[in-house]
């Protein structure tokens, strides 16, 4: 048994009546046997980032499912055979819950700063974007050096969140260590 | 070329696993035109960067993600 994850791409002409339909229709086939569906999430309608077909707009829907890998090979036809499916993918899971809807934005600063506040609220905010838009190298020394003096500043801040460890800095060092 | 040396970002954030379903987190990681960012430019590591890479190229396939922005 192995841990999956599938996202499908469905038709945006289609009901969600009629999406419940198919996934009800292509999990029968995994939960037939012993695999088992353990989170359904869906996305809505979403803009693709380029038409499939005719197609401009997906209705988006992540599964996560466990099932024998003999069983993958015949899922995978029934959903080649469905017109409405524009798309789908199959990957190992990675152990994560499948994002919400929209929110993704808001998850992945909330999270981030959830973790580790002092650290990645700057970070996250300006500098990021300033590497992928421009890439002076002139503009990119003064920008570094102000955000190593704010650095100790944000570290010294005493954190409300019962941390144990004082130096948030220590954990980011083990994992280069293993790279 | 002759960036400063940077931290990969990831590690900063202890993200342990990039999620190919998190386009707004990938989008950092491409050009305006679409393409991957080599490591140089994003001071990724280099267990991030493949990470990074394969993410990038699910997330282009299910059309998260553009293979080429605003090619007329």
């Amino acid at each position: 048994m192995h841990e999956y994850e599938i996202v499908y791409i469905f038709r945006s002409s289609l009901t969600s009546e009629e999406i419940d339909g198919k996934l009800e229709r292509f999990h029968a086939l995994l939960t037939e046997q012993t695999g088992q569906i353990s989170a359904v999430e869906h996305w809505g309608k979403r803009q693709l980032a380029y038409p499939i077909g005719k197609e401009r707009n997906g209705h988006y829907v992540v599964a996560q499912f466990e099932v024998e890998p003999a069983s993958l090979p015949e899922f995978e036809r029934l959903l080649k055979l469905d017109e409405d499916l524009l798309r789908y993918l199959i990957v190992l899971s990675e152990g994560e819950l499948p994002l919400p809807p929209s929110m993704r934005t808001d998850m992945r600063t909330e999270t981030a700063r959830g973790e580790r506040p002092p650290e990645s609220g700057p970070d996250g905010g300006g500098e990021p974007e300033a590497e992928v838009k421009s890439e002076p190298e002139t503009e990119s020394e003064p920008e570094t050096e102000p955000e190593a003096e704010t650095e100790p500043e944000a570290e010294s801040e005493p954190e409300p969140e019962t941390e144990p460890e004082p130096e948030p800095e220590t954990e980011p060092e083990p994992e280069e260590e293993k790279d | 070329m002759a960036m400063l040396k940077k931290v990969c970002k990831l590690c900063e954030r202890s993200i342990r696993q990039v999620n190919y379903k998190d386009e707004h987190l990938l989008s950092r990681f491409v050009t305006d035109r679409g393409k991957i960012l080599p490591r140089r430019a994003t001071g990724s590591c280099a267990r991030h960067q493949r990470q990074i890479a394969t993410a990038i190229k699910r997330a282009r396939y299910l059309a998260l993600l553009p293979y080429i922005r605003d090619y007329q």
